[in-house]
């Protein structure tokens, strides 16, 4: 099954192929069998959180990666008049989620369980960018510290998950502006990545100043609509 | 970044003391067990941030956690789509607070992240809840910090 789609609550999980015969007004058979699209177009329920798609003015990239290797990527848009998600699940679908836009903080803090964790009592980490992308690939980077504190610990030992949601949109200059939250939760606690001097370090800090982040990365201004992103 | 003494004004009542941001409006008619309500006077996110102070009467073998857990069991039941995302026992000062970040959704204030500290001071306990929308958090995030700072309570046994 390459589309699931429930018409009363509006559910829809498919392959990205199927998704992007659908934002493209092409529906295959599999759209039209689940009742997901009509030549006509696609279903009224699906229309507005597709538009968000077609007339976005902020794209998101999300990243997950487990210690153990597994990865998920999820990608966002808001528009106007609202906000969608595209998320991996299991077995090579995505599921497809309209939303108000000032629900997305919350969105992403539930999609990757933000929520209580310790506070590490740790100074900033220097990681580099080489153990930052090993991190991000879900392999163990090798992290050499003068004195290994909880945060190289939990490092070190795999039990950890990553994730990040990067936000791109263009400016009413006309530039491209993106920012981003990188996040390390461990059993140990949270941590940021953060580039200071072009060096990238792990900060340890709590759920509120990741909260904190997530809301502010909508922009406050954005090109009209129309412009791509 | 720290709130400008000036931006904050004391309001005292009974046994207390809490700063609240010049210009937000007090409320006059308190229902029991509510010592402060004070209110943006905007919405300039489309919900009017305000700070509550409560106070309730414990039993003697209540402590700080046990109380904690019970709030946090009612917060999940009776505010809509409620997440918690923070919660921490802080130590100020000589004082045990349990600080706790959460985020719910109702139908007409949309999207709101409150922020609580509690406190037991003698058979009372104290909660201190700033509530925002939630685009709106982070620019009040630090004036609540300092709010729930400078709350100051009189332990009476101790008087």
């Amino acid at each position: 099954m390459t589309v699931e789609f429930n018409e009363h609550d509006g559910s829809l999980r498919l392959t990205q192929t199927e998704f992007d015969r659908l934002v493209s007004h092409r529906p295959g058979a599999a759209l039209m069998r689940a009742t997901a699209a009509t030549t006509e177009g696609p279903h009224p329920i699906l229309a507005p959180g597709l538009a968000v798609v077609t007339e976005s003015v902020c794209r998101m990239d999300i990243e997950l990666t487990d210690g153990d290797g597994e990865r998920k990527r999820g990608d966002g848009w808001v528009a106007p008049h609202g906000a969608a998600l595209l998320l991996d699940v299991d077995g090579g679908l995505r599921d497809f989620v309209a939303l108000p836009a000032p629900l997305l903080p919350a969105a992403l803090a539930r999609l990757v369980r933000l929520g209580p964790r310790p506070m590490m009592e740790d100074g900033p980490l220097y990681i580099g960018d080489d153990a930052h992308q090993a991190l991000r690939s879900g392999t163990v980077p090798a992290v050499t510290v003068p004195e290994p504190g909880p945060l190289a610990a939990a490092l070190t030992t795999g039990r950890w998950r990553y994730w990040a949601v990067t936000a791109t949109w263009r400016s009413l200059d006309g530039r491209y502006v993106s920012a981003a939250v990188r996040v390390l939760d461990t059993a140990e606690g949270w941590c940021r990545f953060e580039k200071i001097d072009g060096d990238v370090y792990a900060t340890p800090c709590n759920a509120t100043a990741i909260w904190r982040e997530l809301t502010l990365l909508l922009p406050d201004e954005v090109a009209p609509v129309g412009g791509p992103v | 970044m720290r709130t400008p003494e000036s931006s904050l004004a004391t309001v005292s009542g009974p046994g207390f003391e809490l700063p609240v941001p010049v210009g937000w409006e007090l409320a006059d008619d308190l229902p029991d067990g509510v010592a402060v309500i004070a209110v943006e006077p905007t919405a300039a996110a489309g919900f009017r941030a305000n700070a509550v102070l409560t106070v309730e009467p414990l039993p003697r073998d209540v402590g700080l956690e046990s109380w904690q857990e019970t709030v946090d069991e009612q917060l999940a039941r009776e505010l809509p789509h409620f997440l918690l995302i923070d919660r921490e026992t802080v130590g100020d000062g000589g004082r045990r607070l349990m600080r706790r970040l959460g985020h719910h959704i109702g139908g007409e204030t949309g999207p709101v992240t409150m922020e609580q500290w509690a406190i037991i001071v003698g058979d009372n306990g104290y909660t201190l809840t700033a509530s925002v929308a939630t685009p709106a958090y982070d620019s009040l995030a630090d004036v609540f910090a300092d709010m729930a700072e400078g709350l100051y309570v009189r332990d009476e046994e101790r008087e």
